[in-house]
C-alpha cells in the first residue's frame, strides 16, 4: 500500500502544481469504467503555459490502473495493471531563431502490484535552430535509466540517450522539395537501440499542368535486448529496415482528361544478429518482403454530367524468410473502372467494377502453397429524389472470388465464392424535425467447391439474408430528442448438392428482432440525461430431412442511463450506466453491468 | 476507320491469353482438414482449435478479419519489448505458419479451448461477440528456446461480416497464474524472433 501511495504522490503533487499555475490550453480529466469483471481508472493532466517572456513549459501526467477480477480463471486471483507517466519540457527562447530546453520524462508499468515492474526515465537537454524559414535543426542528449523487476531476474541499465534531426525545404521555382533526416538512439549498459530516417520528396510542375513527384523513404530501427524465456534469455539485435521509392507522373490530356502513372518499389526487412555479429541460428528468423508496382489511372469527363476513372495496376514481389520452406513469390494484376452520371436534377447513377488476380509461387519443393486468387466486383448505385422530403437510394453488388491451390496436397479447398446483394433505402423527412430512414437488404452468398464430387462430405453452401431497419428521430424542442429503431433480420444456410444443377438442402435458419428507444432530455441548464431501453429476440431452427426443429431462443433486455453535466466552458462530466440481461434456452440468466464516469476540466 | 480499329483491337484482345485467368489445379490427394462454415460465432473458435491441431494455415488465417489485432499479456510486452508493436493479420499469419512448420511428428500440436463464455451484442448490421476462453496448448516443436506448454485466458472479439461470415478482429491474451506455464503470446514472441 505504501508503495502505491509512493507512486501516487508525484502524480498528486503534479496535479496540484499544475492547477496552481497560470494556465494556457491546459486540462485534466478523470475516467472510471467498469465492464463486467474489468475496472479501469484513468487520470490525466496537461499543462502548457508561459513562464516569463522567454520561457515556455509543457507538462503532462497520466495515471491509469486496471483491475481484472478473477483474471486467469485458474486460481481466481485478481490481476492489477498500473501505469503512470510524467513528462515536462522547459523551453527558453535564446534568440529569434534558437531555443534551448530541458526535458524530463518518466514512465512506469507494473503488473500485479509490483510483481513485474518496468521503469524508464530520461533527463536531457535540447537545442533547436531554425536559421532560415526553410531550415530546422534539433538535437538532444541526456541520460536514461531503464529498469525491469521480475520474480527471478532484476535488471537495471543506465546510459546515454541522444537524437539529432533536421529538415530542409529549398526554395526552387515551380518545385516543392523536402528533405528530412533524423537519427536517435539509446546506448545503455547492455541494451542499445537506434533509429534513423531519411525522407526526400520532390514535387515539380512541368509544362501544361503536368507534374512529377519523386519520393524516397528509408528507415532503420534497431534494438539489442534480452529476448526469450527467463531460463534461456539471449542477447540479440533486431533491425527493422524499410525502404520505399516511388515516382508519380500526372499528365493532362485533351478534353479535361488526366493520366496518372506510378512506379513504386518497397523493401521491408527484419534481421536478427548477435551483438558480436551475424549468427546462423538467429538469422533463421530473418524475413524480407519486396514489392514492385506499376499503375496507370485515367480520369476524365466525356460529357457535361458524366465522369469516369480507369485503373490498371501490376505488382510483383517476393516474401523471403530465414527458413527457405516458407519463401514465396507473388504477382498481382488488377483492372478497375468507375462511371458517375448525373442523369437529371433528381437522378444520379454510379457504376464501378474491378477484376484482379494474385498468384503466389513457392520455390521450395516441400511447400505446397502455390496458389491463384481471382476476384471480381461490380457495384451499381442509383439515387432518385422524389421530393425534398423523400429520397430513394438503391445499391446492388455482385462479387466473385476463386481460390485455386495448384498442388494436390492443398487443392481440396479450392472454391468459388459469389455474393449477390441489393440494398434499397428510403429517406423521408415529412417535417423539419422528423427524420425517418427505412433500409432493406437482400443477399445470397454461394460457396462452391471445385472438387466436391471427390469427397463424401458436402461443403458447397448457400447463405441467404434479408434485413429491414427503421430509424426514426424526432426533435421535440431544443436538446429534447427522441429516437426509435427497429430491425428485423432473417437468414438461412444450406448445403448445395449437385444434382443436375445445384439444389439447396437447408441446414438451419434464424431470425432476429431488435427494438431500441432513447430520449435525450435537459433536466436543468447544466444537466442533460438520456435514458435508453433495448430489447432483442433471436430464434434459431435446425433442419433435418426437410423438417424444421426449434433449436434455441435468446432474449436480451437492455436498460441504461447516460448524461452530461456541464461544468462551464469546455468542462464536462459524463456518465453512463447500463445493465443487459440475457435469457437463453437451456442456460441460466446472464447479467452484464457497465459503468463509466468521465470528468474533463480545462483551466 | 474507327470501326476497323475497333475490330482490330477486339481481334487482338481475343488472341491474347486472359491475364486474369487462374491456373489449373491438380485433383486433391489429401483431406481438407476439419472446417465448419463460420456462420455461427462459436464455429470460429472450433475452426481455430482444429486449424492448430491439424496445422492447416489457411483454415487459421480464414478465422481472422482483415483488421485483426493481437494484444499480448502485459508481462509478455515487458519481456519482449517492441515485438508486439502493430501486430496485425500479416504478423499473426506469418508467425503461426512458422509454428505449424516447426515440428515433424504427427499431432505435435494439441490445443484445447475450454470454459467458453460468450457475450452477444445485437446490431442490425451484424452481431458481435466477446468470447472468453481458457486455453491449454502443447507444441512439441524443435526450436529449443521456445516454450512447449502454454496456458491462460484469451478474449476474442468476433464479428459478423459480409455473407454472414464471422471472423475474429481482436485477440487479447492473458497468461495463467501457474508458475510453470507460459502464455500463447510468449510462444508467438519466440517464433517472431525473440
Amino acid at each position: 500500500m505504501l508503495k502505491v501511495r509512493g507512486r501516487l504522490l508525484p502524480c498528486f503533487l503534479f496535479f496540484v502544481a499544475g492547477s496552481a499555475l497560470p494556465a494556457m490550453g491546459s486540462e485534466y480529466g478523470l475516467t472510471f469504467n467498469r465492464d463486467n469483471r474489468t475496472y479501469r481508472w484513468n487520470n490525466f493532466l496537461q499543462y502548457t503555459g508561459p513562464v516569463g517572456q522567454k520561457m515556455q513549459v509543457h507538462a503532462s501526467g497520466n495515471l491509469s490502473k486496471t483491475l481484472i477480477k478473477s483474471a486467469s480463471g485458474f486460481s481466481g486471483a485478481d490481476r492489477w495493471q498500473d501505469s503512470y507517466s510524467l513528462s515536462a519540457v522547459l523551453d527558453y527562447l535564446l534568440t529569434g531563431w534558437s531555443t534551448i530546453g530541458i526535458n524530463l520524462a518518466h514512465q512506469e508499468n507494473s503488473v500485479n502490484r509490483g510483481e513485474i515492474t518496468t521503469r524508464t526515465g530520461t533527463l536531457s537537454s535540447s537545442i533547436a535552430f531554425h536559421p532560415r524559414p526553410s531550415i530546422r535543426l534539433e538535437q538532444f542528449v541526456g541520460g536514461k535509466l531503464d529498469q525491469k523487476k521480475q520474480p527471478n531476474t532484476d535488471s537495471r541499465e543506465e546510459g546515454l540517450s541522444y537524437g539529432l534531426s533536421g529538415s530542409w525545404q529549398p526554395v526552387i521555382p515551380k518545385t516543392r522539395a523536402t528533405l528530412k533526416v533524423a537519427l536517435s538512439g539509446d546506448k545503455l549498459t547492455a541494451g542499445h537501440s537506434s533509429s534513423h530516417t531519411l525522407q526526400a520528396t520532390v514535387n515539380r510542375q512541368l509544362l501544361r499542368g503536368a507534374k512529377i513527384i519523386l519520393s524516397f523513404d528509408d528507415q532503420k530501427d534497431g534494438r539489442t535486448n534480452l529476448f526469450g524465456p527467463p531460463e534461456a534469455t539471449v542477447l540479440k539485435r533486431q533491425d527493422r529496415i524499410g525502404r520505399a521509392l516511388s515516382l508519380k507522373i500526372e499528365l493532362p490530356l485533351p478534353r479535361d482528361h488526366r493520366l496518372h502513372l506510378s512506379l513504386s518499389s518497397t523493401d521491408r526487412r527484419i534481421e536478427y544478429s548477435l551483438p558480436e555479429g551475424p549468427d546462423e541460428e538467429a538469422a533463421e528468423q530473418n524475413s524480407r518482403k519486396t514489392l514492385q508496382g506499376l499503375s496507370a489511372q485515367l480520369i476524365g469527363h466525356t460529357m457535361k454530367n458524366l465522369s469516369f476513372t480507369g485503373d490498371f495496376a501490376l505488382q510483383g514481389g517476393k516474401n523471403d524468410f530465414g527458413r527457405d520452406i516458407n519463401d514465396e513469390d507473388l504477382e498481382e494484376i488488377s483492372l478497375s473502372g468507375s462511371l458517375e452520371a448525373t442523369l437529371s436534377s433528381r437522378d444520379s447513377l454510379a457504376i464501378a467494377g474491378q477484376v484482379a488476380r494474385t498468384s503466389y509461387d513457392t520455390p521450395h519443393p516441400d511447400n505446397f502453397n502455390d496458389r491463384d486468387n481471382y476476384r471480381s466486383a461490380a457495384k451499381l448505385s442509383y439515387q432518385h429524389t422524389f421530393h425534398t422530403a423523400l429520397r430513394l437510394v438503391v445499391e446492388a453488388t455482385v462479387n466473385a472470388s476463386h481460390l485455386v491451390y495448384l498442388r494436390s496436397q492443398r487443392s481440396a479447398n479450392n472454391n468459388w465464392g459469389r455474393l449477390y446483394a441489393i440494398y434499397p433505402a428510403v429517406h423521408i423527412r415529412p417535417l423539419e424535425n422528423l427524420r425517418i430512414q427505412q433500409r432493406f437488404s437482400i443477399s445470397a452468398s454461394y460457396t462452391e467447391y471445385d472438387f466436391e464430387d471427390l469427397f463424401t462430405d458436402i461443403k458447397s453452401n448457400i447463405f441467404r439474408q434479408a434485413t429491414t431497419t427503421t430509424n426514426l428521430s424526432y426533435s421535440l424542442a431544443d436538446e429534447l430528442d427522441i429516437s426509435f429503431g427497429y430491425s428485423y433480420r432473417a437468414e438461412d444456410f444450406g448445403r448445395l448438392v449437385r444434382e443436375e444443377g445445384w439444389v439447396e438442402v437447408l441446414s438451419w435458419d434464424k431470425s432476429f428482432q431488435n427494438v431500441d428507444f432513447s430520449i435525450s432530455y435537459p433536466l436543468s441548464r447544466r444537466l442533460t440525461v438520456s435514458p435508453h431501453l433495448g430489447y432483442g429476440h433471436r430464434k434459431e431452427y435446425d433442419h433435418h430431412q426437410g423438417q424444421r426443429h426449434f433449436k434455441s431462443r435468446l432474449r436480451s433486455k437492455h436498460i441504461g442511463l447516460s448524461g452530461q453535466y456541464s461544468l462551464g466552458l469546455d468542462n464536462d462530466m459524463n456518465f453512463s450506466i447500463s445493465r443487459s440481461v440475457e435469457y437463453a434456452t437451456a442456460n441460466p440468466k446472464r447479467i452484464f453491468d457497465r459503468l463509466q464516469l468521465t470528468l474533463q476540466h480545462a483551466f | 476507320m474507327k470501326s476497323v480499329t475497333l475490330i482490330l483491337l477486339a481481334l487482338l484482345l481475343c488472341g491474347c491469353e486472359n491475364p486474369f485467368a487462374t491456373r489449373s489445379a491438380d485433383p486433391p490427394s489429401i483431406r481438407r482438414g476439419t472446417w465448419e462454415d463460420p456462420t455461427f460465432y462459436d464455429a470460429v473458435l472450433r475452426n481455430l482449435e482444429n486449424s492448430y491441431n491439424e496445422q492447416i494455415i489457411d483454415n487459421f488465417t480464414d478465422c481472422l478479419s482483415e483488421n485483426f489485432r493481437f494484444f499480448p499479456d502485459p508481462e509478455d510486452n515487458a519481456q519482449y519489448p517492441g515485438i508486439f508493436d502493430d501486430w496485425g493479420r500479416e504478423e499473426e499469419s506469418d508467425v503461426t505458419h512458422s509454428i505449424f512448420t516447426s515440428g515433424t511428428t504427427t499431432g505435435f500440436i494439441e490445443l484445447a479451448l475450454v470454459d467458453t463464455t460468450m457475450e452477444v451484442y445485437f446490431y442490425p448490421s451484424g452481431d458481435s461477440v466477446k468470447a472468453e476462453v481458457i486455453y491449454d496448448l502443447t507444441v512439441e516443436q524443435e526450436k529449443v528456446s521456445a516454450p512447449r506448454h502454454m496456458a491462460g485466458r484469451a478474449i476474442f472479439f468476433i464479428f459478423e461480416g459480409t455473407g454472414g461470415i464471422w471472423t475474429m478482429s481482436r485477440w487479447e491474451d492473458s497468461k495463467a497464474d501457474f508458475s510453470d506455464s507460459c502464455s500463447w503470446g510468449e510462444l508467438k514472441a519466440v517464433f517472431a524472433g525473440g
